[in-house]
């Protein structure tokens, strides 16, 4: 890395090393102890025989300080790092296939093809590939990979810079006030963009994360919560709308500050709930949107304006510019576009193209549809692609429909119909199981098989022009 | 009848095969009983017994013995 360029692992390095950065169960782990375990980590890779020359590595991870900071040795050594659900093995498996990454860093076990190399100060095990493939080397610019979430279709990785980090991460920061008095409970998962931006921003703001091993949903998430006096809680849709069959009033949560919310569209009534009680509360709720293509964020509602702008995405974050594009040979309709330091360089669907550099240069074609209120506010109407967004992942339609055509004697049409539900239209070639299908769709897409919901069909409708007619299976 | 109904409602919430041996199935341990499962075994719950499960309910819903249980409050009978 050249030394002008400004990684999260440096913003974190410049905060008091007394202060603290990440409290789990086992204990607090200061600034200057991270920061220390980073260098660590940074100089185990950089070690290896191998360790002079920049590789992917593979990072599997559940949110913890030992994978926190094995992330950041990754980034202070300018070892391009891509995260990964350490239990997810669907997608997991697929990743690996597609890219054959000469290292993974796992925090305990082995890994089939790969030996062991090194122990990490964290703990974690380098692990080389005992067959590695022929690649060239990553593109300079390469920080992070992320993955898109999506588990159908082709691998595919988001490839992102120190800068995009950085910027991501301090533009957050910025728009939500973020001192080193926050503490922010990780209700996320680190390997997920918007997981992740939470862990970044607190490190840049100096802020604390803590690491709270219950799930939201159980009595003792809060408990914890409350214990360590955490000022902020950030949840995707899926998670306000349980919460609110909890009857979960912030009223109850003395230091609770902020409430984020992102990874899709909480609908209207949700909001609308969420509004008065927040304010009630003496706290904030932040409507926000992005995608893991721009980092993680894109826009937000400030929440003193949200009463007045349900429904809104909001305004660009800082730094960054929405603008609409009108779409050629359609009847006015726009596509929201994004231009700003965080849009990653583009995608990578195998480790050769890990090799190319900027190919958006700022510019991101967010897919989504929409349009802008006379006060500057955007709004999403609809997506440019088929896609899905089920408990805050997004799902590729068109992939759905691809591999279970693939898989069963079926013609398939995927269509969203809201509230984290996939219908499924069947036309059946040949006899075959129905469970099976749902319960290995579902399994494919890591989402429950009861929000999937099967229609069997005669013949799907179709279009003059010989394509599957959604608009009359959506009516 | 019921037993059955119960199956089929974890089954068709957390993914699990249906071989799976219901009283191994627990909260957080069981691979698919993640927040996004519970909300959905609660729903699948709701919809096949026809009660409407309090937050209390949904909180103690952590394996089949207290769904039987958190059932049983709502009238629901389980003869083996």
């Amino acid at each position: 890395m050249s030394p002008s360029i400004t990684s999260i692992f440096d913003l974190a390095a410049a905060h008091p090393p007394h202060e603290p950065a990440i409290i789990e169960d086992a204990g607090t782990v200061f600034y200057g102890a991270l920061i220390a375990l980073s260098r660590g980590v940074a100089e185990a890779l950089n070690s290896t025989p191998a360790g002079a020359t920049r590789r992917p590595h593979f990072l599997f991870c559940s949110s913890s300080s030992a994978a926190i900071a094995t992330y950041l040795g990754c980034l202070a050594a300018n070892q391009p790092v891509c995260l990964l659900d350490e239990s997810r093995t669907v997608q997991s498996h697929r990743i690996l296939n597609a890219f054959a990454p000469p290292v993974v860093l796992l925090r305990e076990g082995s890994l089939e093809g790969y030996r062991h190399a090194t122990t990490l100060p964290t703990g974690f095990q380098l692990l080389e590939r005992i067959d590695p493939r022929e690649a060239p080397a990553p593109h300079a610019d390469i920080a992070l990979l992320l993955t898109t979430s999506g588990s159908t279709g082709d691998p595919k990785l988001v490839r992102l810079t120190h800068r995009n980090l950085t910027a991501n991460a301090q533009s957050i920061a910025q728009y939500l006030g973020l001192s080193s008095a926050e503490r922010s409970t990780q209700s996320l998962p680190m390997y997920y963009s918007y997981g992740l931006s939470l862990i970044n921003s607190h490190l840049a703001a100096g802020a604390v994360t803590v690491i709270n091993p219950h799930s939201f949903l159980r009595p003792d998430f809060w408990t914890h919560f409350r214990d360590h006096r955490c000022t902020s809680f950030a949840g995707v849709p899926h998670m306000y709308e349980t919460l609110k069959r909890l009857r979960f009033d912030p009223a109850t949560q003395p230091t609770l500050r902020t409430l984020t919310q992102a990874g899709g569209k909480l609908s209207d009534p949700f909001i609308q709930h969420y509004t008065p009680l927040t304010r009630a509360a003496g706290a904030r709720f932040f409507v926000m949107y992005g995608q893991t293509e721009a980092t993680a964020r894109i826009s937000y509602v400030p929440a003193d304006q949200l009463a007045d702008k349900v429904g809104s995405i909001g305004v660009a974050i800082p730094g960054g510019e929405l603008t609409l594009e009108a779409l050629e040979g359609t009847d006015g309709m726009q596509e929201l576009i994004y231009r700003g330091p965080n849009v990653m360089l583009g995608y990578a669907e195998s480790s050769a193209s890990l090799a190319l550099g900027d190919e958006l240069t700022g510019k991101l074609r967010t897919g989504d549809l929409g349009h802008v209120d006379s006060d500057g506010f955007y709004y999403i109407t609809g997506r440019l692609k088929r896609f899905a967004k089920l408990f805050g992942k997004r799902v590729n339609l068109v992939d759905v429909e691809t591999m279970v055509e693939a898989n069963y004697p079926v013609r398939a049409a995927a269509l969203d119909s809201g509230r984290d539900t996939l219908m499924l239209f069947l036309e059946t070639l040949a006899e075959f199981d129905l469970h099976a299908l749902t319960q290995e769709t579902a399994r494919a897409l890591g989402i429950p098989p009861s929000s999937i919901k099967p229609h069997p069909v005669a013949a799907l409708p179709m279009t003059g022009s010989g394509k599957k007619d959604y608009a009359a299976l959506q009516a | 009848m019921n037993r059955q109904k119960l199956k089929t409602c974890f089954v068709g919430a957390l993914g699990i095969a249906p071989t799976t041996d219901l009283e191994s199935v627990s909260f957080g341990t069981t691979d698919g009983w993640d927040s996004v499962g519970h909300i959905a075994l609660v729903t699948e719950l709701e919809l096949a017994f026809e009660v409407e499960l309090s937050p209390e309910d949904i909180t103690e819903l952590t394996s089949v013995q207290k769904a039987i249980g958190i059932l049983g409050q709502h009238g629901v009978t389980f003869d083996n």
